[in-house]
């Protein structure tokens, strides 16, 4: 696209370049339908025989309601990013004072994309939050910092949270100090301002009645169950092996009975099963705040190009629109802290822990091979960088 | 159309992915030409842009092959790439650092300078290839690795497959078998380079030259690949028994293969005579003869889809395991489950249609070879 300019005429490059648009979102859509389904399982059933989950509702997968709010709160952020980008890289050609005309354009058409884009981004973060609080309430809670669940639960604006071990024992105070915005919490959870938020405690706990009216298992009876389900697998193979249809059969039911909690069968202690809370929390408010902050930005963009004063005369606020490249890669990679952060310890929610899904290989070569990766890539970063800031110095 | 239809047909899809990649690695053989055939900045520049509008082709082969055998014999992939890690590793970083060299080499403020960016497609082409060979020559000489799927219930190690080599891997490297496919696929794309040059580049010099070294690496490849295909014939194979799923060694296995689908033979015998045609006609004429390409391309094809096909195909394990031979890979005992590969198949009908989009955007690219003057103009370069 960048380099394509002078090869082939306008409108041939601009539909090349909406058809890499349209590819690059499919490719973007298969690849969040496979994160999706790994944050909530479904349209699968276990096999006993293979061993395995194998896929028997293949729209189930495809069109999971995970899958497409993930896809859509993806995608859109996508625009904010680029739009910031397109923005801010305008806005140091006006700051230079070149290619004006041409740079004030591309400021209006990204602002307007940019607006659009985080509008989307925040409705769609909304369904995200609520998606989490239903299938995955222990991130929701690690999100939260909130370590004991309440009824009409404040939504933490900004806070510091104590470590987490100094929070485990004061579960009422587990912050410094916090500003919270009342009821939202429980409305943006369950849309019901009154409602119930379980807490890191009381998920371990449980006992408390969920949405469906029935008593929430603990972390212990969960790992339990897990632990009935993996040796039903394993006697289930043993009686098969025998011949013992009997007994074959009986552990299967064992096994399907228990399934759900499969993944606990491999967790040691209950403590595994809380996430980095620190990180997911902070992540969160990163993303949340600075995310909101790019409405005012692109308002604000709007609101100054349409004055009678030059826009390239605004010193001070190109300047931050040329920040706002840096801050918009951040606020996207917080977002996937909170998701992948937040989710562990599982890789696949609640039937494999992290630590289950290995290979037989030792973590020194692991290590070695993520060294390479974060050098390499960082290189080919520098790189990259190098020739773009090249490309825009020199302007067109 | 039951379970093993769907198998047999995903084995031969990827079995073709795999006998296009290799001719498409023509494009690593065409990197570590530069070199050697261009004595001045201008050819080597037509070489680069020759090649480098091809890259992608050969990329996305790659991944396409590479993702249609995860999701059609998730077993293979969980145990080859946990287990023969470092070979995988290699292979991974060898393929990342091409891409951006074509893109960064020309390119102003290009952090690394341009010599690194040539150095890092001379690694592509001769590693790439190369190991690519190896790692496939382990689906006729085997690996070491158990798999246990009872394991799942281990609650200490719910590991499956296991690698019992500690090189995890590099063993392959040690195999003399798994070295000669090495060589043989690294000349063989050499040799589809210096075609392709003659093809796709209007020079007579770098012409003469290709020709030149086709001769070396034609003759070079031929004698690798007829060693290489008499031995495999010659040694034992990884067969299945039917009933029981059984593993055992039996004679001639590949060969037997061979005379027992002869279609398959056929398939090699045809594919043999192209290569040699088209190397011989391009070798021997004396005038240029710019279509050799095409004859040993579509040789190529056939040929190494035939060598899949003995591998997984009539019995016989394709992934053996010579630790434990009862642990080894057939297409059967490693696939995905019939509702994925009756739901993959259907998203497979969509590959003609890339494929012609592939010859279209081919013969649009290729309608004027590439000239010296061309690159002289403006516009996008390598």
């Amino acid at each position: 696209m960048f380099f394509g300019w002078n090869k082939v005429s306008k409108g041939f490059h601009l539909a090349s370049t909406w058809l890499t648009v349209f590819g690059a979102s499919i490719s973007a859509l298969w690849i969040l339908i496979a994160n999706a389904w790994m944050q909530f399982p479904t349209g699968m059933t276990f096999n006993p025989d293979t061993v395995r989950n194998e896929m028997t509702d293949f729209w189930a997968v495809a069109l999971s309601p995970i899958a497409i709010n993930k896809f859509f709160h993806t995608v859109t952020s996508c625009w904010v990013v680029g739009s910031a980008a397109c923005i801010g890289v305008s806005a140091w050609f006006l700051l230079k004072k070149r290619h004006i005309d041409f740079a004030k354009k591309s400021i209006q058409i990204g602002a307007i994309v940019g607006l659009v884009g985080i509008l989307l981004t925040i409705y769609t973060g909304d369904g995200s939050a609520y998606q989490v609080a239903q299938k995955q309430p222990m991130k929701l809670a690690a999100m939260e910092g909130l370590y004991k669940g309440q009824t009409q639960a404040p939504l933490v604006a900004v806070g510091i949270l104590k470590p987490h071990e100094k929070a485990m024992q004061d579960i009422e105070n587990p912050s410094y100090f916090n500003i919270g915005i009342p009821y939202a919490l429980s409305f943006l959870s369950y849309r019901d301002a009154n409602a119930f938020v379980p807490g890191i405690t009381d998920l371990l706990n449980g006992g408390y009645p969920t949405q469906d009216g029935s008593k929430e298992l603990s972390a212990k009876e969960k790992m339990e169950s897990g632990k009935k389900a993996v040796m039903a697998l394993a006697d289930y193979k043993k009686a098969k092996k025998a011949g013992n249809d009997y007994e074959s059969k009986k552990q299967l039911e064992i096994l399907n009975a228990n399934y759900a909690n499969f993944g606990y069968g491999f967790i040691k202690d209950e403590s595994e099963l809380i996430p980095n809370v620190a990180i997911t929390f902070y992540a969160f408010r990163f993303m949340v705040i600075f995310g909101s902050f790019f409405i005012i930005m692109f308002l604000a963009v709007t609101y100054f190009i349409g004055k009678k004063k030059p826009f390239e005369n605004y010193t001070w606020f190109l300047w931050l629109c040329i920040l706002c490249i840096p801050l918009a890669y951040m606020v996207s990679q917080s977002g996937w802290l909170v998701a992948e952060m937040g989710r562990q310890p599982w890789v696949i929610q609640d039937l494999m822990p992290t630590s289950a899904a290995i290979s037989a290989i030792s973590s020194s070569s692991v290590a070695t091979t993520f060294i390479i990766f974060c050098v390499l890539f960082s290189v080919l970063l520098i790189a990259e960088l190098s020739i773009m800031f090249k490309q825009i110095k020199k302007g067109f | 159309m039951d379970y093993n239809f769907f198998i047999q047909y995903w084995w031969f899809v990827i079995s073709l992915l795999g006998a296009i990649l290799v001719f498409l690695l023509f494009v690593q053989g065409g990197q570590t030409l530069i070199p050697q055939l261009g004595k001045s900045e201008i050819e080597k520049t037509m070489m680069v842009n020759s090649i480098g509008r091809k890259w992608e082709f050969t990329f996305t082969t790659l991944v396409t092959f590479g993702g249609a055998f995860f999701a059609a014999f998730p077993l293979f992939y969980s145990t080859s790439f946990g287990g023969a890690y470092w070979v995988w590793m290699i292979i991974l970083f060898c393929f990342i650092i091409q891409a951006v060299s074509f893109e960064f080499r020309k390119k102003e403020n290009n952090f690394l300078g341009e010599k690194t960016y040539n150095t890092f497609l001379l690694i592509n082409g001769f590693g790439g290839t190369f190991l690519l060979g190896v790692a496939v020559g382990t689906f006729f000489t085997g690996s070491e690795f158990v798999v246990n799927k009872e394991n799942i219930a281990n609650p200490i190690m719910p590991i499956i497959s296991q690698w019992t080599n500690p090189l995890h891997g590099l063993e392959a490297l040690a195999n003399p078998r798994n070295l000669l496919l090495g060589l043989v696929v690294l000349f063989l794309s050499r040799t589809l380079g210096s075609l392709y040059f003659i093809n796709n580049i209007n020079d007579q010099t770098l012409q003469e030259r290709a020709k030149k070294a086709l001769k070396v690496c034609g003759t070079v490849f031929v004698v690798l690949f007829v060693t290489f295909l008499t031995i495999t014939l010659l040694s034992e194979g990884f067969a299945v028994d039917k009933e029981t799923g059984l593993v055992s060694m039996e004679k001639y296995k590949y060969f037997n293969n061979l005379i027992e689908m002869p279609v398959v033979l056929a398939m090699l015998l045809i594919g043999v005579v192209l290569v040699l045609f088209g190397l011989g006609k391009t070798m021997f004429s004396k005038i240029i003869f710019r279509k050799g390409i095409w004859f040993a391309g579509i040789g190529t094809v056939m040929a190494v889809l035939s060598l899949f096909l003995i591998a997984g195909y009539n019995n016989t394990a394709y992934y053996p395991s010579i630790f434990n031979p009862q642990s080894s890979l057939t297409i059967y005992n490693s696939s995905s489950s019939l509702f994925t590969l009756k739901t993959m198949s259907i998203v497979s009908l969509i590959i003609p249609f890339v494929l012609a989009y592939i010859f279209y955007a081919w013969r649009k690219m290729d309608k004027v070879s590439i000239t010296k003057e061309e690159m002289q103009e403006d516009g996008h370069k390598y």
